[in-house]
């Protein structure tokens, strides 16, 4: 049925489509999202979500700019190789904020808290209430068999430290002489060796640190155990500090078991950026015992629009890259051939 | 000072000769001037690129983890694209200005840089996805910093809007002469401010310094004939398109592998931090340049300004966020 004109003799839902499809609105749009993002940054975190991205106005926002895009796309069909890149850039656009709107209705998130030794079958939603709220099935169960710090090797620094300026940390080698910047002294013939095991994790242990001290007129033999310091010789107003560190994490390890009817079906060391994916449920290593490491908090993510994000975005750059080179160079050729080509136009 | 920090001197050196011999050139030109000049900028690309493998041979790990170790790697960058775009779009006469922003983006790193190269915490521990994402961020941050310099350029040529571009260069240079000034004295410990206070008092001193250099950068301008020796309009206008195309393809990629990243250390491939929102808002500053570029009737030296605006963005992607606002990405 043909479209009814109104009484400035317009077509209604036509001048509709050109406005929503027009380059002025998206731009428009495009604006107000950044305006919003930008002001969200600003924002502390927490204000930030619930008054910016949390909110359907922002939803509804990002929603419009994804209608007037497809809009764009099909009342302003344009044909032509270099148009159909741009096309596969907005494609890629459009994608992306289908995988958003995914996300939103129905990724689950949450967590869930493994005690070594024990499984658990289900989670807790972010931000729900574990003493009231219903736990969520992870439609397996997961069992910690043991969860661990792994450190990097102990570094040692001295310490020169000055009366009313920044103590100067110089780090300490074995077997190394050690000048000390801004004076005549140095330390050379340097030794560590272990003092005394405490055994209580992460603090391994502690050093001792040996070593000939020469200052300007003279030498002495200098014994200092981590933390201990000793005052300059050089200086009234400073002093030397020996540091052990020796707490500095390279990685958190919760080793885990999937069970499904009473079996092991599979073993995993979930580690920060290597996290578990089993039948589309992710766990990620979020926290752990600080006290005693006998328990592991890890994340549960189940997102389908994941994916729809990253095609999205490989579309955008492929469409992009094809536009900005691959298209130049393909009209190029085909101009040295004598075809016509042309690069102007709508992105 | 570690053994090979030295070539990180001698870059320093390099970009300072090359700042002083380009400028020369900008005013006599003399092929041999330029044939120095950018020899001296190529000899300090080489050195850093050398200081950077030597880095990445010494750590065992990409040497791209920290501001001190991206900001020699967006040095190098700035070079490599400028030097590309001067042999094929002859934008010789902008090369003091780009010499210059590789001198202070080197500067910066030096006065950051430790002696020690820290430990990975556990989060970055993840060799490729560094790799690709902090390359792809810092392609095209570089690429948007020559943007900056063509935009300007362009704007200043462009009798309107003169005064305001060079309000935005008195600014540029004040800004970078105020955080320099700002850093040089916290690390002689002689001022004791928090990161978010030092960002303030160099933004504060900038806007302070660009109002009263404004009037002299202006006569300056006038006096020695810089907006007749900068290249042709059409020309600045097509490299700044060119160096946006170069930079937000990158940017793209970039976000993306983040945010695949993300998804493995943290669990959730967006989670609205400060960080990837400033990213977002460049990506869409620039989206915005684009649009209007590829919109014919659109096309005016407005534009430009969207691009210098954008460059703004990365600033405040690259350096705000970390200073002030802090985050999941506060060690980057």
């Amino acid at each position: 049925m043909p479209e009814q004109e109104d009484a400035n003799g317009q077509r209604p839902v036509r001048a509709a489509l050109d406005v929503l499809s027009s380059t002025r609105t998206s731009i428009v749009l495009l604006v107000l999202v950044a305006i919003a993002a930008l002001v969200g940054t600003v924002l502390p975190d927490h204000a930030a979500q619930e008054y910016v991205y949390g909110r359907t106005w922002f939803h509804v926002l990002l929603g419009l700019l994804g209608v007037a895009l497809f809009a764009s796309m099909v009342w302003r069909r344009r044909t032509g190789v270099a148009k159909a890149w741009g096309l596969l850039a907005h494609v890629g656009i459009l994608l992306v904020l289908a995988g958003a709107l995914i996300t939103l209705i129905s990724a689950e998130r949450g967590i869930v808290v493994v005690v070594e030794g024990r499984e658990e079958a289900s989670f807790h939603r972010e931000g729900a209430d574990p003493f009231r709220d219903t736990p969520v099935p992870l439609g397996f169960s997961v069992r910690l068999v043991d969860f661990r710090l792994r450190f990097y090797p102990p570094a040692h620094y001295l310490c020169v430290i000055r009366a009313n300026s920044r103590p100067l940390r110089l780090r300490v080698r074995p077997g190394r002489a050690l000048d000390i910047p801004g004076t005549e002294c140095s330390l050379t013939d340097i030794g560590l060796s272990p003092v005394g095991v405490d055994g209580a994790p992460p603090r391994p242990g502690r050093a001792e640190l040996r070593a000939k001290a020469v200052w300007p007129s003279s030498s002495e033999d200098l014994r200092l155990t981590d933390g201990d310091a000793v005052g300059s010789p050089w200086d009234p107003d400073s002093g030397l500090l020996y540091q052990r560190v020796a707490d500095r994490v390279k990685e958190f390890e919760s080793e885990v078991e999937v069970v499904e009817h009473g079996q092991v079906v599979r073993r995993h060391v979930i580690r920060v950026n290597d996290p578990l994916v089993h039948k589309g449920t992710r766990l990620s290593q979020a926290d752990y015992d600080r006290r005693g490491l006998r328990w592991s908090q890890l994340s549960v993510s189940r997102d389908r629009g994941a994916w729809f994000v990253y095609a999205g975005f490989l579309a955008i750059a492929a469409g992009l890259v094809s536009r900005f080179y691959v298209g130049p160079l393909l009209s190029r050729f085909r101009s040295a051939r004598g075809a016509r080509g042309g690069d102007d136009g709508a992105l | 000072m570690g053994r090979f920090e030295i070539l990180l001197d001698a870059s320093l050196y390099a970009y300072l000769l090359s700042t002083v011999v380009l400028g020369v050139w900008f005013f006599w030109r003399r092929p041999r001037l330029w044939h120095a000049g950018s020899g001296l900028l190529a000899a300090g690309l080489v050195c850093q690129t050398a200081f950077m493998i030597a880095r990445g041979a010494v750590s065992g790990r990409p040497p791209f983890a920290n501001t001190f170790e991206t900001l020699v790697l967006l040095a190098a960058c700035v070079v490599v694209f400028f030097l590309a775009s001067a042999a094929l779009y002859n934008t010789k006469p902008l090369s003091p200005l780009v010499a210059l922003a590789a001198l202070f983006v080197t500067l910066f790193a030096y006065l950051i840089m430790q002696d020690e190269i820290a430990p990975l915490m556990p989060a970055l521990r993840n060799r490729f996805w560094l790799l690709v994402h902090v390359v792809f961020c810092l392609v095209s941050y570089a690429a948007f910093l020559l943007a900056y310099i063509f935009a300007l350029a362009f704007l200043m040529k462009d009798d309107r809007h003169a005064p305001g571009a060079t309000f935005v260069a008195a600014l540029s240079l004040s800004g970078v002469a105020a955080g320099l000034v700002i850093l040089v004295l916290v690390r002689a410990s002689l001022l004791t401010v928090s990161r978010g206070a030092a960002f303030g008092l160099s933004a504060g001193g900038a806007v302070l310094l660009a109002v009263a250099l404004w009037p002299l950068v202006g006569w300056l301008t006038r006096r020695l004939g810089i907006r007749e020796r900068l290249p042709e309009q059409s020309q600045l206008e097509e490299t700044l398109r060119r160096a946006v195309s170069l930079g937000f393809p990158f940017l793209t990629l970039g976000i993306m592998t983040g945010s695949y990243w993300a998804s493995l250390a943290w669990g959730r491939y967006w989670g609205w931090d400060d960080k990837e929102v400033a990213a977002l808002v460049t990506w869409l500053v620039f989206a915005i340049y684009l649009q209007l570029w590829y919109t014919p009737k659109w096309r005016n030296p407005w534009n430009a300004w969207v691009a210098v605006l954008g460059f703004w963005c990365v600033l405040f992607t690259y350096f705000g966020v970390n200073f002030l606002l802090g985050g999941l990405h506060s060690y980057a």
